[in-house]
């Protein structure tokens, strides 16, 4: 740390004197500086964030009424028991089904997710013919709210008169039949969600060192190879970025098949585990709320279950920007 | 470099002109779809929903977007007002304190970083669902709901756009910092001097995404503003409540003007902004 | 950082050893009937009244949240404009509309989150009534209309619906108005091929058969707009309808996926077969042999069997929504289920499309739900049409009480005035009063076009009062979905109903054990 090199011993009291203002100073300057850049956003965090989050775990221990506010009474983790290992309980039938649900969602979304939106921004990087063109219309679903863009789908596939369906023959029935409604669930989410991390490798992309990639097609690198082992480990960051929000994004799923699913005859079949704790909250049984609470706590503790071993899966290998490192060194020194 | 390489090069942008001719296509089938149908007349979509354009020419018509300010009775102008101030002043707000905080986290060694930066990330983990009731319960108890502050304050805490900048901030090389700091600079002037200009555009990509973000923002609007009068409303609030009924793919042509009135000003900020973000930056490594 | 790690663990602890609230309440074995303890009037006596008795309303303003959105938002908020004309500078209503879908949500998140905010009155549905009053939303109408001087005396509504709105012995809500579906039949095709309009459902099977048998054998008239398959013509053309060309004909489109089937067509069919959704004690009771009759005859529209009265299907099966709008448009249907909103719609189109040929009068008929789904037509119970019913109840966060008086002013006038523009979006008015009077409601344009087919107040049935309304309309509409799409053709109808009844006593039970 930056005060090991400090401790030297003192051979007299002035010099002491001055080791300790050094101190001080640095200290002051470290840790005031920190204050200066952290404390705004920390601020808003803790106050706007952090404290009704803390609030609304703490009702998750309650029956707790949103209408009644003399409904509400403590009930220690009985909520949590119920979502989580009473087998009979409809809160745990619901909670572990949408669980399922979602989980396989994320298997097949989150790949998809990191590695499309790459493909194509390495694509547009290549700046083929109108590639202002095509950034712009890649990027351009996202814009749109999905209440909006789901309701065109809904239109384009109904198996009546939407042209579409047509096309796939009139066997496939892709609003009511969940297995097909969930292909529709996939591509929709991948047509409006995947304009932001697309957006984001562009702009990755484009901070990849050129001397790197030059010199590395000099010492005879094919493109493929320039991508995997140049390219790739310059964005990192953003790699690991992306896939670890595709990941917390998509085991949120729930206005895209709450929307797409909305004439699937057993709601179950399309179920993730957002849309049944947002079905908890729709009608007139105010005193779900507690419940609700807990479920997303419990929701919460699995995805940070995953998080954690994404984080530490993808924190091992450093090797790409340590050897880039050292290829500049030793290139500005030869 | 020989005629290989230049070859080479031609063929890969022909080949990637025509991968993403044909992935654009598909990208902008439902958008060609949803404009061409925001200009038909409503009933004829109503009665002939399987065609994709008009019946005949005198079924274009710009109704649908007239019907959208109904003669007055709703304040589109104020809308569209008042969801440009909320975006603005909440995405100009964040990018500041984030981009703030995100140097923190990679610039200034704080013993802490590591942790805290784990504890936020930890933090995005639990479903929003949970802090919405208590979030509404703090802006009225804090008369945030009787204005618009009631719809920026709580996104400032957000954690997805300090771990984006953050993520950005990582690849400037820390070199070109230490040599500034050993030249006498204060960390305010590498901040303003080195990484904003460096960081340029990423923090154009997390300013798009914060406005996108205020801007189609549904529910934690409604739920602020949308019980108070229709002038308080943000767009994405009004036009819900234009469309709002029994059967709304009935209404499809109403609907369909809706989204692409919402969607329009964010096109033209993408457009104008859309340049610059992909400009990068050329790393030049440290200069001597 | 670490220090609020540790504040934020201590805290939790804290939390998690201390003892909140109350001690669980008692179970009440009253199933699903809402139980609420007598009445006190907490509200803040403000009144003053003039020399002759009468109460002094200085400009009052009120807030009204209402789940009608458009266009029957756009009509309530007639009437209410012609209420503050009438009481300008005494009581002024403001209103506010949201759909169904959030409306509740959001009702008691106001209510005690932001009480200043929340309204004074809630315009809803009947059937929602007794789960928003044991949540103790609502106060009672029926005190503060006497105070008024109004009084209320229930003789003047129709007995069915003002019951609902009683939750004990109290008044929780004024009954406004009841609507359903509507059958709508294109009169021109039905006379032209020589069959009748139906009013019963053999009748109806009867009728469509022929229609089938007809357009089989190519021996089919029918007319209306273009459609893709056939070369353009025009509305006024008739043509005979060509299977090969156009497809199978299906005479009476419908699709599990339309509201309609599943809010007012599906429980028709329940109650006219002699069945129930939901008990006299609020709980559910949709695993009985009418409910199974009534499904049954509903599949057997979509997959007739040996056993069914139609022998061909009515309707393509598997359709997802909007079920039959541009085949009966266009000529290649002769019914279609639409809501009793859509009868202005629905006439107004096809008077523009046969001005020349009578309009809808000779070429439109609109049956209602009566009798159309009943095997046995002869039965009391099959003269009755499952519909929704609105009432308007006064918020506790209203707490003065001119202002709770006002809100029964306004109430009675709402009911009051409900047989004019409010009956053009369909509804029937609930007061007796209005529907006896000529010059309230008869006279009125929309009754002559279309209001007068949908049927007497006394033959609506809706949903008894329940705190489980919503899993109990859940599971119900989860069998009827299942009943009619063809993944689930092979298991039969009472397994389907028995399954969702045994899945809504098990979300009910742990609902009561929360």
């Amino acid at each position: 740390m930056a005060f090991e090199s400090l401790k030297r011993t003192p051979s007299s009291s002035l010099e002491e004197y001055a080791l300790h203002e050094e101190k001080r100073r640095l200290f002051l300057k470290k840790y005031g500086l920190g204050f200066l850049f952290l404390g705004p956003y920390l601020f808003f965090f803790i106050v706007f964030f952090l404290y009704p989050l803390f609030k609304g775990a703490i009702i998750s221990f309650y029956h707790y009424n949103i209408a009644d506010p003399t409904d509400i009474f403590f009930r220690g983790f009985q909520n949590f028991q119920k979502i989580l290992f009473s087998s009979n309980s409809t809160y745990f039938q619901s909670f572990w089904n949408g669980m399922k649900n979602t989980v396989i969602a994320v298997l097949i979304l989150v790949p998809f997710s990191v590695v499309l939106p790459l493909l194509l921004a390495a694509l547009v990087n290549v700046k083929p013919f109108g590639n202002k063109f095509f950034r712009a219309v890649l990027y351009l679903p996202s814009i749109f709210p999905i209440t909006a863009t789901a309701v065109i789908f809904l239109n384009m596939f109904n198996n009546n008169y939407g042209f579409l369906s047509a096309l796939f023959g009139n066997n496939i029935n892709w609003l009511l039949d969940a297995k097909y409604n969930w292909i529709l669930i996939i591509v929709f989410c991948l047509w409006s969600g995947i304009g932001g991390n697309f957006l984001i490798f562009l702009a990755a992309l484009q901070n990849v060192d050129p001397m790197l990639k030059e010199a590395s097609s000099i010492d005879g690198c094919g493109p493929t190879k320039r991508f995997i082992y140049i390219t790739l480990p310059q964005i990192k960051p953003q790699l690991i970025l992306c896939f670890f929000t595709a990941t917390i994004g998509y085991m949120n799923l729930y206005g895209q098949n709450y929307m797409l699913g909305s004439f699937v005859s057993d709601k179950k079949q399309i179920a993730t585990a957002v849309y049944v704790i947002q079905d908890l909250m729709m009608g007139t049984d105010f005193q779900v709320y507690g419940m609700v609470s807990a479920m997303a706590i419990s929701l919460g503790f699995f995805i940070m279950l995953i998080s954690i071993a994404q984080l530490v899966a993808t924190k091992e290998r450093k090797g790409g920007s340590h050897h880039e490192r050292e290829y500049l060194l030793a290139k500005r020194q030869g | 470099m020989n005629g290989n390489t230049f070859w080479r090069k031609d063929r890969a942008k022909i080949l990637s002109f025509t991968i993403l001719s044909i992935v654009s296509f598909f990208v902008l089938f439902p958008i060609i779809w949803a404009f061409v149908n925001s200009l038909r007349d409503a009933e004829d979509i109503f009665y002939y929903p399987g065609s994709f354009f008009p019946t005949s020419p005198s079924k274009w018509t710009f109704q649908n977007y007239i019907d959208v300010f109904q003669d007055g009775t709703y304040p589109v102008g104020r809308w569209v007002l008042n969801s440009l101030i909320v975006s603005l002043v909440s995405t100009l707000l964040y990018l500041l304190i984030a981009s703030l905080a995100a140097y923190a986290f990679v610039f200034l060694k704080l013993r802490f970083a590591n942790k805290l930066f784990y504890f936020l990330i930890a933090t995005m983990t639990i479903p929003g669902i949970v802090v919405m009731v208590p979030q509404f319960t703090q802006m009225v108890s804090l008369g945030l709901n009787k204005n618009l502050w009631g719809l920026i304050l709580p996104g400032l805490g957000g954690v997805y756009g300090l771990f984006l900048i953050r993520s950005f901030f990582l690849s400037i090389p820390f070199d070109l910092v230490e040599s500034a700091r050993m030249d006498g600079a204060s960390d305010i002037r590498i901040f303003t001097h080195i990484v904003v200009p460096l960081g340029k555009s990423i923090l154009l990509v997390q300013g798009l995404f914060g406005f996108l973000g205020a801007w189609n923002d549904l529910q934690w609007a409604q739920l602020v503003v949308g019980q108070s009068s229709a002038d308080m409303w943000t767009l994405a609030v009004g036009l819900a409540k234009v469309t709002e009924g029994n059967q709304t793919y009935s209404k499809l042509g109403l609907q369909l003007a809706c989204t692409i009135i919402a969607m329009l000003p964010i096109l033209i900020l993408y457009c104008l902004v859309q340049d610059r973000i992909v400009e990068g930056v050329a790393m030049t490594g440290i200069k001597r | 950082m670490n220090k609020v790690k540790a504040l934020l663990l201590l805290a939790s602890i804290t939390a998690l050893t201390a003892c909140g609230g109350g001690e669980p309440p008692v179970t009440s074995s009253q199933g699903g009937v809402p139980s609420v303890s007598s009445f006190v009037d907490e509200s803040n006596d403000d009144v003053i009244r003039d020399t002759n008795g009468n109460i002094i309303f200085n400009n009052i303003k009120l807030k009204m949240w209402s789940v009608c959105t458009n266009p029957d938002g756009a009509y309530q908020d007639e009437i209410v404009t012609k209420f503050n004309q009438a009481y300008q500078g005494q009581i002024n209503i403001e209103t506010y509309h949201e759909s169904r879908y959030s409306i509740f949500s959001n009702l008691a998140k106001t209510v005690t989150q932001d009480p200043d905010n929340a309204p004074d009155l809630f315009y809803g549905y009947g059937e929602r009534i007794g789960a928003l009053v044991s949540n103790k939303l609502f106060v009672p109408q029926d005190i503060y209309l006497e105070q008024a001087n109004i009084g209320f005396d229930k003789s003047y509504f129709e007995p069915l619906l003002v019951n609902n709105c009683y939750i004990g012995s109290q008044l929780y809500g004024l009954p406004i108005s009841v609507d359903s579906a509507m059958t709508y039949a294109r009169k021109d095709i039905l006379t032209k091929n020589g069959l009748p309009i139906p009013t019963t459902y053999d009748e109806l099977m009867t009728t469509c058969d022929a229609l089938v048998e007809k357009a089989d054998a190519g021996e089919l008239w029918v007319r209306g707009n273009d459609t893709p398959n056939v070369a353009p013509g025009n509305v006024y053309t008739w043509r005979k309808y060509n299977p090969e060309i156009e497809g199978q004909y299906y005479p009476f489109p419908v699709s599990p996926g339309d509201m309609w089937v599943n809010a007012y067509i599906g429980e028709s069919a329940v109650s006219q077969n002699g069945g129930s959704i939901t008990g006299s004690d609020g709980m559910p009771s949709f695993n009985n042999s009418g409910a199974e009759k009534g499904l049954q005859l509903l599949r057997d529209w979509l997959l007739p069997t040996a056993t069914s009265k139609n022998k061909h299907a009515l309707s393509k099966i598997d359709l997802n929504y909007d079920a039959g709008v541009t085949e009966f448009y266009s000529g290649c249907c002769a019914f279609y289920f639409a809501g009793a909103w859509d009868g202005y719609g629905n006439t107004a189109k096809i008077d523009s499309m046969y001005t020349a040929e009578g309009g809808s009068a000779d070429n439109l008929a609109i049956m209602n739900p009566a009798k159309l789904f009943a095997l046995d037509a002869s039965q009391s119970s099959a003269n009755t049409i499952f519909g929704d019913s609105h009432a308007i109840s006064i918020v506790r966060t209203c707490k003065s009480r001119t202002e709770r008086i006002a809100a029964a002013i306004f109430s009675n006038y709402l009911a009051e005035n409900c047989g004019g523009v409010w009956t053009k979006a369909g509804h029937l008015p609930a007061s007796l009063i209005v529907q006896q009077s000529s010059e309230l409601y008869l006279n009125n344009e929309f009754f002559d076009k279309y209001v007068r087919y949908y049927g007497t107040t006394d033959q609506y049935r809706t949903m008894p009062v329940s705190i489980y309304y919503d899993y109990i309309i859940e599971g119900f509409q989860t069998a009827l979905k299942k009943a009619m799409i063809s993944s689930y053709k092979d298991t039969p109808v009472s397994t389907l109903l028995t399954q969702s009844y045994d899945d809504t006593m098990n979300r009910i039970k742990d609902l009561q054990d929360l």
